[in-house]
């Protein structure tokens, strides 16, 4: 029995949704870091199903881009948060707000 | 000038999001029993209100870690699809992954050079937040070190 | 395949350099840091000679088809070169001796050759690559400083900014998955017979991403948070040299990939343009702190460069305009951020009181900045504006024209609130705010706003650089 590619596509579209909207409504800042994973993973899995319905490789080697990035993202967003870290108590999006106007 | 046919859909979903989302909002506060009490909108129901924020369970540096692992966990994903066609690239994709390889270290080397990788007796830069000499409810259950949490126990 | 490593040497010139600088950083003392500084200001006078020798050759395609050099990619080597040569001018001052000093010019050179790329790139897979190359060199930059309010500054530009990276990565797999290919000519073949509707999401999704680069609504909310917030250089930098690199990936996106007629993206973008500007001029009035101030009018300016973007591939005069109007905005800009970073302690309009009676020269660089912002002859962006206004009404859009001179108008009122003060009134009782940053920014800014005027007068002779025609 074969699994269609549409449910693939559609699992990557709601693995993309819990992450879009748990990135726009959590207000602590690792747990957005996740979110972003998510919303990576189902780029992912989308390039993969893209890449064996289509007979083509260069979904695969998407994929390869996708995790390099989620990589260079998250020690980014690590870095910036140790350095929020060593200033304040906890690390949650609302103690962000000196910056108004 | 054309038209924007093609973006009824995204302007349809758009819509229909914001309806649910909204609709949503207004029907709980319509339906919804409203009845507060100062029991039910502290943000601890039983036991005693915190003094201070607990500590973080892991210390920073092992962040730091984190990060220097992940730029070798990088370098090893890239080795993989070379490794495999390396027999057709020949000399080509041989000096492609020395250099890429290289521009790698050459992180590892700065992360190095700037002692990222120093073990020793952490240095506190912030003190531990302690609790006020005067405790309200007004004022300890707001986050400690947050701004105008001693101001407006008074 | 061609396979040149060569074709590449402005941006391989950068990027040899950021890994030099980032291993030197290590071993150099703080105070000898300026050898960081010496060898980025070098690697851009190299870049830029590489690009005045790839001028002369015709325009190819390299590197199995995902990177275009044609007169845009040059045009944008030119006007990012440049410009990073002017931050680095502005910044010896306030980073002299700074922990961090060589990583600023690391972080500086690796986000240019990002911006280039980002132009360059003729695929779409290329361009995800160059857009995080052009970004995550720029939280670093914005949150260097490690003061309260850059980390801050920082977490805020980067969670937006993965954000939008993501939904750019997911439009760019449904076009993907539509076309079955990512190269933008194969693009325009394959998605001629696609669902529109696909289509438009793509295409909508890959230009959130771009907007977010170039600062434009939706995705503008960063830019005022991110410049009030970082050191002056890098608000130099964030502000102009990403700008860069993001109108040039969405002129060529457009023109390249989508298929004509099958989505109307000038609309989409013509209606973004005009939001763009009205809400940048009109946030900018009740500022009352000069680098908010700069970072609305940014928010404005990108408002008039993607007028150009809307009316791209109808008439050969969009390109040309766009370049032109993009190097004048640069420098001009950068002028008057060179001016602020000369005056460290000034950070409010007030601030600026009596500034003519002590610096009359600075003075004079700041009104030439200021309104040369707006559009006033003979600075560049006098030129720059009429260019794009007869590219948009030739491209049918003349109510975009209208309301853009109504928002030029409109903006005079918030630059003369900075400069009224500077000129008219008399000097504050605390002439310590006005003392100078250094001889570096001072030079900067008065070079900048010099080249201001040349760049307006000689505008003849340097528009036709930014035409040519771009691959097909």
């Amino acid at each position: 029995m074969t699994i269609h590619a549409s449910w693939y596509l559609t699992l990557g579209a709601v693995l993309f949704t819990i992450g879009a909207v748990g990135l726009l409504v959590r207000r602590n800042v690792l747990v957005m870091f996740m979110c972003i994973e998510l919303m990576l993973n189902a780029a992912n899995l989308t390039f993969v199903t893209f890449a064996r319905e289509l007979n083509d490789t260069g979904g695969q080697v998407a994929v390869f881009f996708v995790l390099v990035v989620a990589a260079a993202e998250v020690v980014v967003g690590l870095g910036v948060i140790v350095a929020i870290f060593r200033r304040r108590v906890g690390a949650t999006a609302d103690d962000v707000h000196m910056l108004k106007g | 000038m054309g038209s924007l046919d093609s973006y009824i859909p995204i302007f349809l979903l758009i819509v229909l999001g914001i309806a649910f989302a909204g609709l949503s909002f207004v029907g709980s506060r319509l339906l919804a029993p409203q009845r507060p009490t100062a029991a039910k909108e502290a943000p601890y129901e039983c036991g005693i209100v915190p003094t201070h924020e607990p500590s973080s369970r892991f210390p920073v540096r092992f962040y730091l870690v984190a990060m220097i692992f992940i730029i070798f966990d990088i370098e090893v994903i890239f080795l993989f699809p070379w490794a495999v066609v390396f027999r057709q690239l020949h000399t080509f994709g041989l000096v492609e992954v020395l250099v890429f390889a290289a521009a790698v270290f050459v992180s590892f080397v700065y992360l190095i050079s700037n002692g990222a990788l120093d073990w020793g007796p952490i240095k506190r830069i912030r003190p531990v937040a302690t609790a006020d000499e005067v405790r309200t409810t007004a004022s300890t259950v707001r986050r400690h070190g947050s701004p105008g949490a001693s101001g407006e126990a008074a | 395949m061609k396979e040149n490593p060569a074709a590449l040497a402005p941006e391989l010139a950068l990027v040899v350099a950021a890994v030099v600088g980032a291993v030197a950083s290590g071993w150099l003392p703080r105070r000898r840091q300026w050898a960081v500084r010496l060898l980025a200001a070098g690697a851009c006078v190299g870049g830029l000679v590489a690009t005045a020798l790839a001028m002369l050759g015709p325009p190819e395609r390299v590197f199995d088809g995902s990177y275009a050099i044609d007169p845009a990619t040059n045009a944008a080597r030119v006007v990012v070169l440049g410009a990073a040569l002017v931050v680095i001018g502005l910044s010896a001052e306030p980073l002299r001796a700074h922990p961090h000093e060589s990583e600023f010019y690391v972080l500086l050179l690796l986000a240019s050759a990002g911006a280039i790329a980002l132009v360059g790139a003729d695929d779409l897979l290329t361009v995800f690559a160059a857009y995080l190359l052009a970004s995550v060199p720029s939280y670093g930059l914005v949150g260097l400083l490690r003061d309260r309010t850059g980390s801050e500054a920082s977490l805020k530009y980067y969670l937006l900014g993965a954000l939008f990276g993501i939904v750019m990565l997911a439009g760019a797999t449904v076009l993907v998955g539509l076309g079955a290919t990512s190269s933008y000519p194969g693009l325009r073949e394959a998605l001629d017979s696609a669902p529109r509707a696909a289509v438009a999401f793509g295409a909508v999704c890959v230009t959130a991403g771009l907007l977010f680069k170039i600062g434009g609504v939706p995705a503008q909310f960063w830019v005022p948070d991110a410049v009030d917030g970082a050191s002056v250089p890098a608000a130099a930098f964030v502000t102009t040299i990403p700008k860069i690199g993001g109108l040039g990936a969405a002129f060529r996106f457009f023109t390249e990939a989508l298929p004509a007629g099958r989505v109307d993206w000038a609309l989409l973008v013509a209606v973004t343009a005009a939001c763009t500007m009205t809400l940048g001029n009109f946030a900018a009035f009740a500022q009352t702190r000069v680098k908010r101030l700069l970072a609305y009018s940014t928010i404005g300016q990108v408002g008039y460069l993607l007028m150009a973007v809307a009316v791209a591939g109808r008439n050969g005069l969009a390109q040309q305009a766009l370049w032109y109007y993009l190097a004048a905005y640069t420098v001009t800009n950068l002028a008057a951020f060179a001016v602020v970073a000369e005056l460290p302690a000034a950070r409010t309009l007030s601030d600026y009181r009596g500034l003519a009676h002590h610096r009359p020269l600075l003075a004079g660089s700041l009104a030439v900045s200021l309104l040369g912002l707006v559009g006033t002859p003979p600075t560049a962006l006098f030129v720059g504006k009429l260019e794009i206004f007869t590219a948009v009404i030739h491209g049918g859009y003349t109510w975009l024209a209208v309301l853009a001179i109504l928002n030029t108008v409109a903006s005079l009122y918030y630059y003369l609130r900075w400069l009224v003060p500077a000129f008219l009134h008399a000097p504050s009782p605390h002439p310590a705010v006005l003392s100078s940053g250094g001889t570096w920014s001072a030079a900067t800014a008065y070079a900048a706003a010099t080249a201001t005027v040349i760049l307006g007068v000689g505008a003849a002779a340097v528009l036709p650089l930014g035409a040519g025609h771009l691959l097909p």
